[in-house]
């Protein structure tokens, strides 16, 4: 435990001067730490406001900051510019998403970096980051609730439900109902789930597995556009 | 029928799921994992600044004086006991003229002394031989006559020793004198040699100047032979005094000679002399600075025509050979530094190459870094100084700040 405490003391002898190596770490402890914050937002947000950007922006942001730190260092000059730049451009632009406050900060901080002669930082921060972004973007970091659309049922009022869950436990890998309503004055029901299918592209089957069902009088799907936000 | 075989997935579903999954927990357990490796690297290396070590030395004057020479500027390589600078030298000069006309003046007062002495030494005979006469008896003696004979005899050779050892005071002034000549005529063959070199004067200059120095070489040598032959001459008249003494007649033996009031002052101010002498002798070797090893002149402090107290720097010259090194330990880091601890060290400017060294001396107390080192301008640092030895094949520059660490 010791040992864990002295490993996060400040390297003694470390240099002003961020190096390849200093600014790989930071990257990469910004990235860590901030994929397990943003997991935890994820997991306890509540509410209909969650937004998946948001949360990769969580993630970003904590980068760039990291990135920001290293580039201005000490030096009260460059921490006043990078102030200065950040107030002209957000009175210009009403960014609206956080994503692209991120981006906007990005880039400023790689000017920065270069203008300060930080080539090494500018390097590093630009390469790390974008390999950040790629790789949210490629495992779809902060998407939550997967389920690929919602399947509308008009059934009979009070018929069996055996044999549409065995069609849907066949097409689906998980299903919820999440409304039900009588239509058809009380004499059919409409309910509607959210499923997620086994395999996407047999969707069709689906339907028309549901449709052979006598209690089924109609059944309608609607795939969920992977580019919503919801 | 409702068939209940589940529908297979897809592959590519399987992969759908598995980025937005493991694929997640693995990338961030690579980063996670990568950043704790590298920040035990960090840690693990113990690394400590140091600033390479090497011997300097102030080049400074032991009296006051005018700096009529100086012959380096910034950078020149010097060799050990190289003339660096030299004070003028008129006041010393004027010096040893003063001595020898007071060796002169002394030598004077001896004489008149010893004219004194043998008048009344013949008065004394002449005396003794009329009373023989009158009395017709060798055997008589006057009591008062012996003593005062005695006496007379004892300043004689009193005068005699003196005048030898001012004989010899007069030569060694003559050889201080020669020797400050001697450095003149040294500087002005080595500033013809450079002129000759560069084609700006003849030859037969260098050889005129050489052959004026080689002139007093040759008499200071001569004077250092006659001054080893007046030491003999010396010692030989405090013997004949000694034996004197030792032969002084039965009659007085038990009677004091005392020592004669008169000739007192003389002798003391020739002791005087004797040390004024020594005198000259350190302040003619103070006019000359020197380096006291060969190395490089890092800095020129004075010019030429400045006047100097003693004491005042002239040059700071350093040697260009550097194998140690001054690091500074944090607190937190000192307990593992000891004596004969091993460190490597590498230049700030290549820290792929190592070498060796050994922990030789460690700092009485922690104190503050020098500002160079500190990782943040604003911000001091402290740390106790760990002096390292031994460093060979880096080529180190002194002054050159370094990175040592701890071998494991």
């Amino acid at each position: 435990m010791e040992r864990f405490f002295q490993m996060l003391q400040p390297s003694p002898g470390a240099q002003g001067e961020p190096t390849l190596e200093s600014t790989g770490l930071a990257l990469l402890l910004a990235f860590s730490l901030g994929q397990l914050f943003a997991w935890f937002y994820s997991r306890t947000h509540a509410g209909i406001s969650y937004s998946r950007t948001f949360t990769q922006s969580l993630v970003l942001i904590m980068m760039v900051v990291a990135l920001a730190l290293h580039v201005i260092g000490n030096n009260i000059v460059t921490a006043f510019g990078l102030i200065g730049a950040l107030a002209i451009i957000r009175f210009r632009n009403v960014l609206k998403d956080t994503r692209d406050t991120a981006f906007v900060f990005f880039s400023l901080i790689i000017g920065m970096a270069i203008g300060v002669g930080r080539y090494n930082a500018a390097l590093v921060g630009t390469a790390g980051l974008l390999l950040a972004v790629l790789v949210m973007e490629a495992t779809r970091f902060g998407s939550r609730g997967h389920f690929d659309g919602h399947l509308s049922l008009q059934v009979v009022a009070n018929s069996d439900e055996k044999s549409r869950r065995r069609v849907l436990d066949r097409f689906c890998r998980k299903f919820r109902e999440v409304s039900v309503r009588m239509a058809g004055g009380g004499d059919e029901s409409e309910v509607i789930l959210r499923v997620r299918l086994r395999d996407r592209r047999r969707g069709p089957e689906l339907l028309e597995a549901l449709n052979e069902l006598a209690a089924v009088r109609r059944a309608d799907l609607i795939l969920r556009d992977e580019l919503a936000e919801i | 029928m409702v068939r209940s075989q589940k529908i297979r997935i897809p592959l590519s579903e399987r992969l759908h799921d598995f980025r937005r999954g493991p694929l997640q927990v693995l990338i961030w357990a690579g980063a996670a994992v990568t950043a704790f490796v590298l920040i035990e690297r960090k840690q693990a290396r113990f690394e400590f600044q140091g600033v390479v070590r090497a011997l300097q030395a102030e080049i400074s004057a032991d009296v006051d004086g005018r700096i009529a020479e100086l012959l380096v500027v910034p950078f020149d390589d010097v060799a050990a006991g190289e003339t660096i600078a030299r004070l003028d030298d008129a006041l010393l000069l004027a010096e040893i003229e003063t001595s020898l006309a007071s060796i002169e003046e002394l030598r004077q007062q001896i004489e008149i002394e010893r004219m004194r002495v043998q008048a009344d030494l013949d008065a004394q005979n002449e005396r003794r031989l009329d009373r023989l006469r009158r009395e017709r008896n060798e055997e008589a003696r006057d009591y008062d006559t012996e003593l005062r004979r005695y006496h007379s005899e004892l300043r004689r050779y009193r005068i005699d020793e003196e005048e030898q050892r001012l004989a010899r005071l007069a030569v060694e002034v003559q050889i201080e004198a020669d020797l400050v000549e001697r450095e003149r005529r040294d500087l002005k063959v080595q500033r013809t040699r450079e002129l000759v070199a560069a084609g700006d004067t003849a030859i037969e200059k260098l050889d005129d100047a050489e052959l004026k120095r080689d002139q007093v070489d040759a008499t200071i040598k001569e004077n250092r032979k006659l001054v080893e032959a007046l030491v003999e001459v010396y010692h030989a008249a405090v013997a004949r005094r000694r034996d004197f003494e030792a032969r002084k007649p039965l009659s007085i033996r038990e009677t004091p000679i005392p020592a004669a009031p008169d000739m007192l002052p003389v002798f003391a101010s020739v002791r005087a002399e004797t040390l004024r002498v020594e005198e000259i002798r350190v302040r003619r070797r103070a006019l000359t600075l020197t380096a006291p090893f060969a190395g490089r002149v890092s800095s020129v402090l004075a010019a030429r025509g400045q006047a100097l107290l003693a004491g005042e720097p002239v040059a700071m010259l350093t040697s260009p050979y550097a194998d140690e090194i001054l690091a500074y330990v944090p607190e937190e880091a000192i307990e593992a530094f000891r004596l004969g601890t091993r460190v490597l060290v590498s230049r700030r400017a290549d820290t792929k190459l190592t070498a060796e060294a050994t922990v030789t001396r460690l700092g009485p107390a922690v104190e503050e870094l020098p500002a160079r080192l500190w990782r943040s301008a604003a911000q001091p640092e402290y740390g106790r100084a760990v002096l390292c030895a031994g460093v060979s094949g880096l080529d180190l520059t002194p002054g050159e700040s370094t990175v040592v660490r701890l071998v494991n």
